[in-house]
């Protein structure tokens, strides 16, 4: 019996990091191919419009997330894709307005002049860090505590939830420094070197946690033989 | 177990104090060898000053007005071409090979070569640091580089010292007084003179006699009229007569920067102050006297205007007339009015014919003879003018420059020509000035009689006032060419019309003394091209096209607009000195570096345009020209490297060169026998010399070339070869000089320069000696000894050579002397400058390194104690010893050093306050999650980024404060008001909300003292707060605007409340200090006990911060407590969840972290910022009005640093006292020092890199805009902070050694 449910534990992990390695190349392609897009469709960009190619990347992101991270769901049973991705939809507006005041406290600049490029921006925020545990978790504390609070991932689908969130804000927060420097750069602006910031953390992290996962599966099938 | 106690405690005990030894000698080392601080000396040189000179024999010394040297020149043109290297204008010849930038500025090396006798191209040596500003503040100087302006107000861009501009200046005051001042005030007014006076009041007279109406004539006498001036009065009519804020503040300080010193056995005796009155003698007094008087001219007016009294009616024809009530000249009233029974005043009845003015009123106006007394002063006077002041040379040299220029009646016919209807109607037709003004061997003085055999017609009058111009106009040319003489009266007998009506023959007189005074101070500058000129001199300019410096990639922009106008202006005659900054170069070679097209084709454009210049400043240079007396500078303000930058030490950033061409041609070329020049064959293979000049120089030389005072601290010499271009400075002058018709005409240059030398020394030694009197770092005792000895050298041989030279009578051999006495005065003007260099100018890195080493080693100290602390403490108490690296010692770690390497950066600095806040809130989030991972607390984490949100935006508040510049700052001091000032319901918002705060407060106090086993003295300490905290409410209340609030009246009397608050802060603050003796009897643990003390510490201390900081204080206070519990409450989940043992080992560094960035938030929030202009200097004088230096500076402290150093130091025991599980008495008290330690440690660290980050920009443009300002500010913090800790270490320490043997 208990062969039988390691082995079919050891079928869930396998499957899901079959998942997890779909939706890493999901989820990292599309965002240089956004910003590629951005350029040389609509030939807009970050630095010559901010808010616009952010809500760009919003957009096109928005229906990945939902859907790949759909597909990992917690309980799959008790839950169902729709009800995934509908929660998924109600963390964006609340992860926006938490990370809106985030940046808030730690300074981003307040003003009606700003407001368009701060929700756009907390909206991008949001679908990195906030909508994939809303997807995944729904309102259960605990995980939500574990990956948040704790960073204690278990498992492919925590790493690939918990890496990228931490790796946004972190770039995101790291993005912010060069704001102050009197080099006169347009994208010293307000949100643009956060967004850049946050985009690369994000990305560093996709692929770090690819590569945790990629290791986990070596490790599980070699421990197997 | 208690021995060992007090071995450990003792042995914490000195940490602080050798921590705070050690950071005060390293400060003190490292400030040696990194402030160089000069003292701006808020004094000007004024033209009287020279008679106190030793260099005008005792006949002259009499004479006012003469000024230091003679004019050389009328008008000035500068243009000044910034980053101009020395090899852009030298031939190429001059250096190894030829460079692609060289030989650009053709223009300027055909004229050097060709004319060597008056025009010259000089290597300018300036002193680093090269920037423009500092430059252009050491040129107009004449000193070096300041680094902390102590005497005027701290950190404004605009210069105040005495300075080249300024000495240059137009008196704008005179000019906008003609408008201001009403036609009864006479005297010193552009276009009035003193017989007007008379003349108006003798017609006055007149008519009314003539009217044969009763009539009152009231002659005023003002006692000590210019001292009883009240400068409250003054500035207030100077505001209301429509003067800017910025004038008024410069009349402010000119006039109530007065000292005066005594003369003790002929030595001054310190300095003390004034607080009303004027100085008689300043020429600004009698223009700022006649503001005055205006009122009761004003007043007089009005009275007439509602028929109270009625003045004279003077010229009645046809019952048309002018009224006239009453006539000023300076403080000499006269009051005019008819005679009628309410008018009469009961004062002493005098009888006419009385005198005015010096001049006899009221006597028959039918008697011409009235006026021969004045005839025969004014021929007495022009006879001991003869006999006493006049040389023969000098009488020679008068006559022959007058002559020569005044047109006569007849002889040349020019003014038969121009005046032909006066001709006509003129008594002596062959009336020739030449021949009248001769004044023969020991023969009386004649006077040029133009007299006329009938009174003018109505269309003669514009002829005749025209003619009296000329005269006038010709009048003051010879004063100011022919002599020395400052007051000679010229008289011409003509019929004058007064009134249009009424005609006589009038003396008229031209007092050169006030022509003298309009031409020394008429100068009028204009200005064109880089706008730093008008941030560094707003406002003095007559004209100025200011354009935007700021675009380093804007090539174009400076330079058209300096093109566009230069020209024209050079056409107009309504400016004396031209300054045109051009910024081409300077930016071609930021952008493109030197060897570039772009250079090459600025250069070729500036040679382009001097040639149109110098084309057009020669056509106008006849005689009679507009030009005909105008110098031409073209000079470089510093050089460049080839890369384009500057503003460091090296050759090629501190060699500039400068033109300098004068348009007349002198008579006799100076030798170079002043120095050596560099002499090289130009391209053509002719010599070319090359003199050399220090920038230092340049203001002095031009001061004496204009003939204005040099300004008060300039250091620098005449340079001879520059004075020696311009021809007018070969002009006789001296006495002496009549012995000796036939010296050589270098001899009696020399003479005139060694003149100028010998007032140039002596003015650089009245700076020495009254910097050296009041500044607190000066030289030191030998080498002013030094200089005084080289000075009393010179001066004593001049007194010498004088001498000999008079009793000898041949003064052709005089050429060694006077070569020997250039040398001797060279010798003292370069020692003292040399001088100046070295304590002003250079770095002592030595000294720095040494400073910034003690610092490194008492951050070991610092770190080792810290350790050593936590190893015993570990070791006695805890089983494990291990202090282990937790996540929260990381990220302490990693805040303070990111915090600290952010220094390194000028714009971190700017935005200290917005990136202590980040950091501040990013440990906030870090907190908030181990809230979320422990589950509780949540409340308070939420509450502290709220906190700091709050923060924020205040932070962000007083940096647009500080954008804003400190205009701002002196209207509204808090973020409250300033909201306030827009809408008037938040008016009443913020007047009522700090109340409301404040009495939250108070009755938090009032909670902890009923809840709390609070007893004795703190009892009374905490109540005594409670009281000064209703107090201060009152005295808000009392102050604010709304009426409904302002309850209690002004008779309490606004300093009465805020001296009681301080006297019970005293006392609270003594209690504490010495009460816990006598209250030893209550048995409290050590925790109650530390929090009850700690609370009596900060309440004793809080009413005071919160009064000083103003109505934002409550508010700030409030954030503070619900920071400071937020962090304590934080700082206990963490403990709490760990384990017990182990916890207790140290206090978390995080917390103390993050109580020091509070601190430091406080600080921005409060409005402060790390310059001098961010100090409320408002809040000292809060309680109390005059200026008290140590007072009012020990309130300024502690309002800037109230809040962030002194309430967060005393409150630090909360953090380790708030603690579950910890009672016992002796791990509090080790956990405390421990805490303190890191929280010097933390601060420490951040001012070392400040020390680190100076030394790197000592060299910066902005190091004394920027990071001097905040070393100080840090250095000042840290010291205190130390203070601090060690007094609350002995206060908190103090009880507990008593308590200690007892348990």
């Amino acid at each position: 019996m208990s062969t039988n449910a390691e082995v079919s534990a050891d079928a869930d992990a396998d499957a899901d990091a079959v998942v997890c390695v779909q939706l890493i190349l999901g989820l990292v392609l599309p965002l240089p191919l956004t910003l590629f897009i951005a350029h040389n469709l609509y030939s807009i960009n970050l630095l010559s419009h901010p808010s616009l190619t952010l809500s760009l990347i919003s957009v096109i992101q928005c229906p990945i997330v939902l859907l790949l991270y759909g597909r990992l769901r917690k309980n799959p049973k008790h839950c169902s894709f729709l009800k995934a991705v509908g929660r998924g939809l109600l963390g964006l507006p609340i992860g926006a307005l938490v990370n809106a005041l985030g940046a808030i406290a730690l300074g981003a600049p307040v003003g009606t002049q700003y407001f368009s490029q701060t929700l756009n921006w907390s909206l991008m925020m949001s679908l990195f860090t906030i909508v994939p545990a809303a997807t995944v978790f729904g309102s259960s504390w605990k995980d939500w505590q574990r990956i948040f609070a704790h960073t204690t991932p278990m498992g492919s689908v925590d790493l690939i939830i918990c890496l990228p969130a931490h790796g946004a804000v972190i770039g995101a927060w790291f993005g912010a420094w060069p704001m102050p420097l009197d080099w006169e750069r347009p994208w010293q602006e307000w949100p643009i070197c956060v967004s850049y910031g946050a985009m690369a953390g994000y990305l560093v992290a996709m692929v770090a946690s690819f590569g945790c996962v990629a290791v986990r599966f070596r490790l599980q099938h070699v421990k197997r033989e | 177990m208690e021995r060992w106690w007090r071995w450990r405690s003792g042995s914490e005990k000195w940490v602080p104090w050798l921590i705070l030894l050690l950071h005060i000698v390293s400060i003190l080392i490292f400030t040696r060898g990194f402030l160089l601080t000069r003292t701006e000396l808020p004094f000007y040189s004024h033209c009287s000053d020279a008679s106190q000179s030793p260099c005008f024999s005792s006949s002259s010394s009499s004479n006012s007005s003469r000024c230091w040297t003679k004019p050389a020149i009328d008008r000035l043109v500068i243009i000044v071409l910034d980053a101009l290297r020395f090899d852009f204008v030298a031939p190429s010849t001059f250096f190894e090979e030829s460079k692609p930038w060289m030989d650009k500025l053709k223009v300027i090396q055909r004229l050097a070569s060709e004319r060597g006798s008056s025009a010259r191209i000089f290597k300018a040596i300036a002193d680093p640091p090269t920037t423009s500003l500092q430059r252009l503040k050491g040129l107009t100087t004449g000193g070096l580089p300041t680094f902390i302006d102590v005497g005027n107000s701290f950190g404004a861009p605009a210069i105040v010292e005495d300075n080249f501009i300024h000495q240059v200046l137009a008196n704008r005051l005179r000019v906008v007084l003609d408008n201001l001042i009403s036609e009864t005030q006479n005297s010193f007014i552009g276009g009035r003179q003193i017989l007007d006076s008379v003349l108006i009041a003798n017609e006055c007279l007149d008519s009314s006699l003539k009217s044969r109406m009763l009539s009152v004539v009231c002659k005023l006498d003002i006692e000590k009229a210019y001292d009883h001036v009240n400068w409250e009065a003054l500035f207030y009519l100077l505001g209301r007569m429509g003067f800017g804020l910025k004038w008024r503040g410069w009349i402010k300080a000119c006039v109530s920067s007065v000292h005066f010193s005594v003369l003790v056995n002929g030595s001054p005796e310190g300095f003390f102050g004034s607080s009303r009155g004027l100085r008689q003698g300043d020429p600004l007094s009698p223009l700022l006297f006649f503001l005055i008087m205006e009122v009761l001219s004003r007043l007089l007016k009005k009275i007439e205007e509602c028929n109270l009294i009625r003045g004279f009616h003077v010229g009645v024809v046809n019952s048309v007339g002018v009224r006239i009530s009453h006539l000023l000249f300076a403080d000499d009233a006269i009051l005019f009015c008819d005679a009628s029974r309410d008018q009469r005043l009961f004062i002493r009845v005098g009888s006419l014919p009385m005198k005015y003015l010096g001049m006899p009123l009221g006597t028959s106006f039918k008697t011409a003879s009235i006026w021969n007394p004045i005839l025969e002063k004014m021929e007495k006077k022009l006879y001991g003018w003869k006999r006493h002041y006049l040389s023969k040379g000098g009488r020679l040299m008068l006559l022959k420059s007058t002559l020569s220029s005044l047109p006569t009646w007849i002889g040349d016919n020019t003014l038969k020509v121009l005046y032909p209807k006066l001709y006509v109607c003129s008594a002596v037709k062959d009336a020739c000035i030449s021949k009248v003004l001769w004044i023969p061997e020991g023969g009386t003085i004649r006077v040029w009689n133009l007299r006329f055999y009938r009174a003018f017609k109505d269309w003669e009058l514009a002829a005749s006032f025209s003619l009296l111009q000329l005269i006038q106009t010709r009048v003051v040319c010879v004063a100011v060419m022919g002599s020395q003489l400052t007051t000679f009266f010229f008289i011409v007998l003509l019929p004058i019309p007064y009134g249009l009506l009424c005609y006589r023959p009038l003396v008229f007189i031209v007092l050169c003394q006030d022509w003298w005074r309009l031409v020394q101070n008429g100068k009028r500058v204009v200005m064109m091209g880089d706008d730093t000129w008008t941030q560094l001199f707003p406002d003095h300019f007559k004209k100025s096209f200011p354009y935007p410096s700021f675009n380093v990639k804007d090539l174009h922009t400076v330079d058209n607009g300096c093109i566009d106008h230069l020209l024209p202006t050079l056409y107009e005659e309504d400016w004396d000195v031209l300054i045109a900054h051009f910024l081409g170069v300077d930016h071609a070679g930021h952008i493109f570096g030197v060897d570039s097209t772009p250079m090459i084709e600025k250069l070729e454009q500036y040679n382009a345009i001097l040639e149109k210049v110098i084309e057009m400043l020669e056509s106008q240079s006849g005689p009679g020209g507009i030009h005909e007396n105008t110098l031409l500078l073209v000079m470089g303000d510093h050089g460049q490297t080839l890369n384009g930058d500057h503003g460091g030490g090296s050759p090629e950033e501190v060699e500039t060169s400068m033109f300098a061409m004068s348009f007349k041609k002198p008579t006799l070329s100076i030798p170079y026998e002043f120095h050596t020049p560099t002499c090289e064959q130009d391209l053509d293979g002719k010599k070319f010399c090359i003199s050399s000049i220090q920038q230092l120089d340049f203001a002095v030389t031009m001061t004496a070339l204009l003939g204005v005072p040099f300004p008060y601290g300039s250091i620098g010499r005449v340079n001879a070869d520059l004075y020696g271009l311009v021809a007018d400075t070969l002009n006789l002058e001296d006495a002496r000089l009549e012995n000796c018709q036939n010296q050589s005409k270098l001899e009696q240059w020399m003479q005139n320069y060694v003149n100028v030398l010998c007032i140039n020394s002596w003015q650089v030694k009245r700076y020495v000696d009254v910097y050296s009197a009041s500044s607190v770092i000066g030289f030191s005792h030998e080498d002013l000894l030094q200089i005084a000895d080289i000075y009393a050298q010179a001066e004593g041989n001049w007194s010498h050579t004088k001498k000999s030279l008079l009793e000898k009578n041949e003064c052709c051999d005089s050429l060694p002397a006077l070569k020997r006495q250039i040398d001797l005065y060279f010798n003292f003007l370069t020692s003292f400058a040399e001088l100046a260099r070295s304590k002003w100018t250079e770095f002592n890195l030595n000294m720095m390194g040494i400073g910034f080493g003690i610092m490194l080693i008492s951050l070991l100290i610092h770190f080792l104690a810290i350790k050593r602390v936590n190893k015993q403490y570990g070791a006695s108490f805890t089983s494990r010893g291990d202090s282990g690296i937790s996540f929260g010692l990381i990220c302490a770690c990693f805040v303070v050093i990111i915090r600290a390497s952010s220094f390194l950066s000028n714009s971190y600095i700017l935005e200290e306050g917005k990136v202590a806040n980040f950091l501040l809130a990013t440990t906030g989030f870090v907190k908030l999650r181990y809230s979320i991972m422990k589950k509780k607390m949540l409340l308070e984490a939420v509450v502290f980024l709220l906190l700091i949100t709050f923060c924020r935006f205040s932070i962000e508040v007083g940096l647009s404060k500080q954008a804003a510049t400190s205009q701002f700052l002196n209207e509204s001091t808090s973020l409250m008001t300033s909201i306030a000032s827009r809408l008037p319901s938040w008016t009443f918002i913020a007047e009522v909300v700090p109340l409301l705060v404040l009495i939250l407060l108070a009755y938090l106090l009032y909670k902890t003292i009923s809840s709390r086993s609070c007893k004795g003295i703190w009892k009374y300490v905490i109540m005594g707060t409670i009281l000064s905290y209703l107090l201060i409410a009152v005295h808000w209340a009392s102050e604010s605007s709304i009426r409904s609030l302002a309850l209690v009246s002004n008779v309490i009397g606004r300093n009465c409340i805020p001296q009681i608050i301080y006297t019970i802060g005293f006392g609270q603050l003594l209690l504490l200090a010495f009460g816990w003796q006598f209250n030893k009897d209550k048995v409290l643990d050590g925790k109650e006990n530390l929090v009850i003390k700690t609370i009596g510490m900060l309440s004793a201390w809080s009413s005071i911060v919160i009064l000083l900081s103003g109505q934002q204080g409550p508010l700030v206070a409030l954030a503070s407590i619900i920071g400071g519990y937020c962090i304590v409450r934080l700082d206990n989940i963490e403990q709490d969840a760990k384990d017990k043992i182990r916890d207790v080992s140290a206090v978390d560094p995080l917390s103390v972290t993050q109580w020091n960035l509070l601190a430091v938030c406080l600080f921005f929030c409060t409005g402060h910022w790390c310059a001098f202009d961010g100090l409320r200097y408002g809040a000292a004088f809060i309680g109390f009005d005059e200026f008290i230096l140590i007072r009012q500076a020990i309130l300024l402290t502690i309002d800037t640093f109230g809040f962030s150093h002194i309430l967060p130091i005393f409150g630090l025991p909360f953090l380790v006292a708030c603690q579950y599980m910890l009672s016992q008495k002796r791990f509090i008290l080790v956990r405390l020092s421990q805490a303190y330690m890191m929280y010097g440690l933390i601060t420490a660290a951040t001012v070392t890199v400040t020390m680190l980050c100076v030394t790197i920009h000592r060299r910066h443009l902005m190091v004394w805009g920027l990071f001097a300002p905040k070393f100080v500010f840090d250095v000042v913090g840290l010291t205190l902070a130390d203070v601090l800790i060690c007094l609350a270490s002995l206060f908190c320490f103090g009880q507990a050694e008593d308590d200690v043997p007892k348990s």
